[in-house]
């Protein structure tokens, strides 16, 4: 029997729909790319803290769905059903449906300006296991070697995303910055 | 007589040097954070309870709204950035509850109680307003200030709140 939307939901993904931190959980082919990478920044003396790799594509549902109904993007009743996530998501009436989607927003932190147009999306590199968040920080200028086993000189830079030698040394390991977002590479850089 | 003239220019010099517009000795990164609700999150960890703060709510058009801050927190109730899927990836922020006077879903506070200029906030000293806006990215939210035009150049500051989920980017290339 399906259970009503609402903040049980939110304690029912934290514990059965959580994304990783596991290099593990990656697709295969990244997996390796991502490995290769990391071993080479950390034997020329960076640190990498890897904080996000495979999302769940069930959380990604539910912020998703609850992100529309609670904004007033959808009827309850144009969510679509999910394996292994039995949810209600229409109470029968629409201002009940709202509260119960609106919990979960609340509850799993959704960013929600009232300009804000986009749903969390349902798909990503994150959800297929192609994209990784870490955190990669050293003192001074490192020799890292890419893929190539050429020496790269590379110096920190407090923003990631400005390190265009960081990001070239990574896309020869066939991972790629996406330089928007600190954390985040990927297969494609998406 | 000399000493007498000596001493006025010094006294002059003195008080020339106090009517001048103060530059405010703390570096823009420790007074400039982003506004999550009731949560700031700012490169400063010595921010004191009851201090000022005003803030560029981004909501929808920018408005400017003041609050104090109420105390250094951990808690993922008040800012939502400290939840379990995101909290390592926005650990290099410190986080603070605020009372706000007015609704800010989003926006960007600058420390102390600025005086508004043009319906925005001079940070540089030269009269104009910045220009204050955030933008979806992929996985979080950008916070900028410009001294100019918005998304030309090098912003003034930059702040970003990782929100752990993806999303559609909607920040301009």
């Amino acid at each position: 029997m399906a259970t009503k939307s609402g903040k049980s939901w939110v304690t029912w993904a934290n514990e059965h729909a959580v994304a990783s931190d596991k290099i593990e959980d990656l697709e295969a082919s990244f997996r390796t790319n991502v490995k290769d990478f990391i071993a080479a920044l950390e034997k020329a003396g960076a640190t990498v803290v890897v904080t996000e790799t495979k999302r769940s594509a069930k959380r990604a549902y539910l912020f998703h769905w609850s992100w529309k109904i609670a904004l007033g993007k959808c009827k309850p009743s144009d969510a679509t059903a999910m394996d292994g996530v039995d949810i209600q998501w229409d109470h029968g009436k629409d201002d009940e449906s709202k509260k119960g989607a609106q919990e979960m927003v609340d509850g799993f932190g959704l960013a929600v300006p009232p300009a804000s147009t986009n749903a969390p999306a349902t798909t990503s590199n994150h959800i297929e296991g192609k994209a990784v968040d870490m955190n990669i920080t050293w003192t001074g200028t490192i020799k890292a070697k890419d893929k190539t086993g050429a020496d790269i000189s590379i110096t920190f830079m407090a923003d990631t995303n400005a390190n265009s030698t960081l990001h070239t040394v990574g896309h020869t390991y066939g991972v790629k910055k996406l330089a928007t977002d600190a954390p985040h590479w990927s297969v494609d850089g998406h | 007589m000399v000493t007498r003239r000596i001493l006025t220019l010094l006294v002059l010099s003195a008080a020339g040097c106090h009517a001048a517009p103060a530059t405010p000795a703390v570096p823009l990164d420790q007074r400039v954070g982003w506004v999550n609700g009731s949560c700031l999150a700012i490169m400063n960890a010595g921010l004191q309870p009851n201090g000022s703060i005003t803030v560029v709510a981004l909501d929808d058009k920018p408005t400017i709204v003041v609050g104090t801050i109420v105390g250094a927190t951990n808690s993922s109730g008040v800012c939502p950035a400290l939840l379990e899927d995101r909290r390592r990836s926005n650990d290099k922020w410190s986080f603070y509850e605020a009372r706000l006077d007015g609704k800010a879903d989003l926006g960007i506070a600058v420390t102390g109680h600025e005086k508004p200029i043009d319906g925005g906030i001079d940070l540089t000293g030269d009269g104009k307003p910045e220009q204050f806006t955030q933008c979806s990215t992929s996985e979080g939210v950008s916070f900028r200030v410009w001294s100019g035009m918005p998304y030309r150049g090098t912003p003034l500051w930059s702040g970003y709140y990782y929100l752990g989920y993806d999303t559609v980017a909607t920040c301009p290339s």
